[in-house]
């Protein structure tokens, strides 16, 4: 669509991040971690975490990907799922959905 | 608010070989909502820049999800887009100041599942110098262009500059109309009360534009004869359980900006009961509520309901400031309410930022 040697010029709307990413330092020691994804409950979460969960998969396929989900947002996780986390997870990533 | 800060300016130049081809690629790109644009050409954003008094490379701030930077340049890209006339600049380049502000917070409201829009309240003398911004008959629908092309403007940079795409990073399921445009002024020659500005703290003759990020308007009907002695608190009682229904966020979060239009007709009969504007927001509150029970029985997922016992009333807002009394529209029996959101760190208040109308430059629209 847009051509070289063009008739017209016009400003790109799009807007340039402000703020660069903050790169991601932490590293785990164990080659085959358990990594947890938990969402918060709301769909938009979910559907992050998944995707997440695929790139994971193929960037680390030795570590093994567990999902947690919290069935109400409004609620902090159970003792139950946090017991899971801690007793088999060597990293979490949460996601907040809303 | 923030102070004003010069950047590098990195203004990128797209080419087409002509305007038809010009719009269709900024359709492609995802730069538009949905309907055709004015391509902004260097000339027209020249013009729109000037118009605002203001350096193109100044850095309003970062707008979310993305935190892309609101230069002037990439605001006035967007005000060309809308349609605006460069008299409207000193309007959008205020909303947009306000939309930065961390207490709008425009991450959260742009990536939320919600459906809520920023509505845009315009008071002082900027409703005719930047206008004029309609007040009157149909003024949150068609036909006035400066209210929805100052609306429209500010949806774009949000769009373009925050990133906010439908289902990638603007999450709201469903949208709503006020996505494209939400924009009107106060009718403060035909208001009973002081103007919401005045109330908010500013000087009657200041230029000031308030917004609060809402769902669409509903529409209230209210008519009772004038020897009924209770009208007053009747339209009082109406708003309230309007801006209260079950099926709100606000009801079940108890936060948020709700904001009433009232018709003159209705202003007057609020007024003429001896009311203040800040006393009808306080009438207003005071039967914006619920009863804990009845949140519960629709199945409300949040605890704070669950929490409380049945018969507990339950306020739709923390207070009385949280409702936005604003007067507007044509004579007759309806007003509108805005429901609201609620959540977020910053529970989605309402942000007045002044218009500096003295800095702005008059400036032809042009066509080339």
């Amino acid at each position: 669509m847009l051509k070289a040697g063009a008739m017209i010029r016009f400003h790109d709307p799009r807007g340039v991040q402000a703020t660069p990413p903050e790169p991601y330092e932490l590293a785990l020691e164990n080659n085959r971690p358990t990594l947890g994804l938990l969402s918060n409950g709301f769909p938009d979460s979910e559907n992050f975490l998944q995707i997440v969960g695929q790139v994971l998969a193929e960037r680390m396929p030795e570590a093994t990907i567990v999902h947690y989900q919290k069935p109400d947002p409004s609620i902090v996780a159970s003792e139950e799922v946090l017991n899971q986390v801690a007793s088999r997870c060597d990293a979490l990533v949460a996601a907040y959905g809303h | 608010m923030k102070s004003l800060q010069a950047t590098e300016l990195q203004t990128s130049l797209l080419q087409a070989t002509d305007e038809s081809e010009a719009l269709e690629a900024l359709h492609e790109l995802g730069c538009t909502d949905g309907l055709p644009v004015v391509v902004p050409t260097p000339e027209r954003v020249e013009r729109m820049v000037l118009a605002s008094g203001l350096s193109a490379d100044i850095d309003l701030g970062a707008v979310g999800p993305l935190g892309g930077a609101a230069t002037v340049d990439k605001v006035a890209t967007a005000a060309v887009m809308a349609g605006c006339l460069p008299d409207f600049m000193p309007v959008v380049v205020a909303a947009i100041q306000a939309i930065i502000t961390d207490e709008f917070d425009s991450t959260e409201v742009q990536g939320t599942t919600h459906c809520l829009s920023p509505v845009l309240i315009v008071n002082g003398p900027a409703r005719h110098s930047c206008g004029p911004i309609a007040s009157g008959y149909g003024c949150l629908g068609t036909g006035h262009r400066a209210n929805l092309s100052i609306g429209r403007a500010v949806r774009l940079v949000m769009r373009n500059v925050g990133g906010a795409i439908p289902g990638v990073s603007d999450m709201a399921l469903h949208g709503q109309p006020g996505k494209l445009a939400m924009c009107f002024a106060e009718n403060e020659e035909d208001s009973p009360f002081t103007p919401l500005h005045v109330s908010r703290g500013f000087a009657a003759d200041q230029s000031v534009v308030t917004i609060a990020a809402t769902e669409s308007p509903q529409s209230v009907i209210f008519s009772q004869e004038a020897d009924q002695p209770d009208r007053a608190k009747n339209l009082l009682r109406i708003l309230g359980k309007s801006l209260a229904r079950v099926g709100a966020n606000n009801a079940h979060l108890g936060a948020g900006t709700g904001v009433v239009v009232l018709n003159p007709d209705h202003a007057n009969l609020l007024a003429e009961a001896g009311l203040s504007r800040e006393d009808v927001a306080e009438g207003i509150h005071a039967e914006a509520h619920n009863l804990a029970k009845d949140l519960t029985d629709v199945g409300s997922f949040v605890a704070r309901s669950s929490k409380a016992s049945p018969d507990d009333l339950l306020r739709a807002f923390q207070k009385p400031e949280d409702i936005l009394v604003v007067v507007a529209g044509g004579l007759g029996i309806y007003s509108m309410v805005m429901t609201s959101w609620g959540a977020g760190p910053s529970r989605n208040p309402a942000i007045s930022v002044e218009i500096n109308i003295d800095q702005a430059c008059a400036v032809p629209w042009a066509t080339s």
